[in-house]
């Protein structure tokens, strides 16, 4: 088998601050690996322990991203090639780079997160796949089998499960749930760096980007939390919470 | 100007026919069963990808929508995103809000994980797909024409079996008192110390996404955040949550938060009013005690 897991750079989101006065983000936080590609490459590694062969870690991201991307390879992918350069970033340009980088290459199965923690619009494995031409499951909560050339998997959509069979190669996109990321250890950190990175650039990969969307705006709103602590002996506590509860209802 | 819509449930497609229709659309619906739309195209029932999108080039062909529009499920938005990408089309998804400005569309949707609301812009024809709770049904006067419609096969993926899931109605929504708990609650028998409480304060329970979708001990309807509902009570009580912005997002519109959480600098402090650093375990029922 061999698999690419297609995976995405994000902000620290938990460090992004606001500025009280504009309620703009400060985005100058570092970055990491997306949690749902963490579920992705997890999956893909328990399918090369079952059925042998390569993972290797795709992704399309900012300078940052060579550091970033070690993190795929702490978990176990076993090389990895991206795009690590600034360029207009939504999802035709991602689409269009990954499935660039894929069709160099002949890869069984191509594995997603089912959205990113970001921007959650879960549009990038829909149109890899179309732009491959070959079929998608997305949403995977469980991958039932893989054999002959067909994989069958559990949906877990909104209003019911899906088992579904697919030719093999195809995509497939992976809920939070699937697995539990493991976390890689002191060991496999130091390893991370021995391992191939091939970073390509957009020049030779000859993609032409687009920019069909205008920001107006990106503000946080308003939150206006007391953030009043109450702690100590557990009866006056209770008290204190009774208070508010009383007060507000 | 003209919408193309298509939504797996009636009930999401009149919210969105509805939305539409204030923004001055003539709507074109594709749908399994009666539903509000000028032209209605009643179709058999079809969930796969590949033929739901071969039926929107079709209907696209031939109608030419300034808007080809899309209820944001998994469905909805899987569909969106292929069908945007054969077409070459602009494609936004987990739409919030929807305006015509022009010859563009200008859509809110969420960013940063829900840090932010980002408002976006680009020109028509577009596809979005689009929160469908955010709006009402409302009682417009839709022309209500049939136009027989057959979804066609096509190649792609072979569907093998379809499970429905139990579904619950909780009004959540519009809950004056919500409990909502997160992984401090350790074991499923303790939801029962959750639904005293909830009980002594006539409460929905509320959960986040571990709960319901990890362990599977509530349904997903009562999975509050930016994958689930999104809550504006006069109180919620949040206990054992950590504030993941993923879920602060949905108890923004709270009135008054109080938050219970052993960890005396969880991302809760920052969305709560109330902040008690104590263990649920000792306090919830001093708590039920005293109410
Ligand atoms: C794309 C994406 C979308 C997501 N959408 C959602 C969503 O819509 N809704 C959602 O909820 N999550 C969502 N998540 C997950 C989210 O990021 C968090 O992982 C999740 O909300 C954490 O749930 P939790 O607070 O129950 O668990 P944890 O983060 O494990 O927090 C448990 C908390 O309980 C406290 N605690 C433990 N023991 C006790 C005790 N005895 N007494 C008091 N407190 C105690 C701990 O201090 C901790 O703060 C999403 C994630 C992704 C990647």
């Amino acid at each position: 088998m061999k698999i690419a897991v297609c995976v995405k750079e994000i902000y620290n989101l938990e460090q992004v601050k606001i500025i009280r006065e504009t309620r703009e983000p400060i985005l100058d936080v570092p970055k990491k690996l997306d949690d749902l590609s963490k579920n992705a490459i997890e999956e893909a590694l328990r399918i090369r322990e079952k059925h042998g062969g390569e993972v290797v870690a795709i992704s399309a991201g900012s300078k940052d991203l060579k550091k970033t991307i070690k993190e795929a390879l702490a978990m176990g992918a076993d090389r990895a090639i991206i795009v690590s350069e600034d360029f207009q970033s939504n999802a035709e340009n991602t689409a269009l780079i990954l499935s660039k980088i894929l069709s160099k290459d002949s890869f069984d199965l191509i594995l997603f997160g089912d959205a990113s923690s970001d921007e959650y619009s879960a549009q990038m494995a829909p149109r890899v796949a179309e732009l491959l031409r070959i079929p998608q499951i997305t949403y995977v909560r469980e991958i039932k089998e893989i054999s002959d050339g067909k994989i069958v998997c559990i949906r877990d959509m909104d209003y019911y499960y899906e088992t579904v069979e697919s030719n093999l190669p195809c995509v497939v996109s992976v809920t939070n749930e699937i697995n539990e990321p493991r976390i890689p250890a002191l060991k496999d950190i130091l390893k991370a760096s021995k391992k191939p990175v091939d970073v390509v650039s957009l020049n030779d990969l000859k993609v032409e980007l687009v920019n069909p969307y205008q920001i107006l705006e990106n503000l946080a709103p308003e939150i206006d939390r007391k953030q009043e602590v109450i702690q100590g002996d557990l009866k006056e506590v209770v008290k204190q919470i009774v208070e508010v509860i009383r007060r507000e209802i | 100007m003209k919408a193309l819509l298509f939504s797996e449930t009636p009930e999401n497609f009149n919210r969105l026919s509805s939305m539409l229709k204030k923004l001055g659309l003539d709507i074109h619906g594709i749908s399994f069963s009666e539903v509000k739309a000028d032209y209605i195209y009643l179709a058999n029932e079809r969930l796969d990808y590949p033929s739901i999108v071969k039926a929107f080039e079709e209907l696209g062909n031939k109608l030419n929508p300034d808007l080809y529009v899309f209820s944001s499920t998994k469905l909805g938005k899987e569909v969106a995103s292929r069908f945007s990408q054969r077409t070459g089309l602009p494609c936004l998804t987990e739409c919030l809000s929807v305006e015509i400005d022009g010859s563009s569309i200008i859509a809110t949707r969420y960013s940063l994980g829900g840090k932010t609301l980002m408002k976006i812009k680009t020109d028509l024809p577009a596809v979005i797909a689009v929160v469908a709770d955010a709006f009402e049904i409302e009682d417009f006067d839709f022309k209500m024409e049939k136009v027989d419609f057959e979804i066609k096969e096509a190649d792609g993926i072979n569907v093998i079996s379809r499970e429905e899931k139990r579904r619950e109605k909780v009004g959540l929504r519009n809950a004056d008192v919500v409990v909502c708990f997160g992984r401090g609650v350790r074991r499923k028998e303790d939801i029962e110390l959750i639904e005293k409480l909830a009980e002594k304060l006539n409460a929905e329970i509320g959960c986040t996404r571990p709960i319901s979708h990890d362990y599977r001990w509530l349904p997903e309807e009562r999975m509050i955040g930016l994958s689930g509902e999104k809550i504006s009570p006069k109180l919620l009580i949040s206990i054992g949550v950590s504030g993941q912005i993923q879920h602060a997002v949905g108890i923004m519109n709270s009135k008054t938060v109080i938050a219970i959480n052993n960890d005396e600098n969880a991302p809760m402090k920052e969305y709560s009013d109330y902040y008690v650093i104590a263990d649920l375990y000792s306090l919830i029922p001093e708590l039920i005690k005293l109410l």
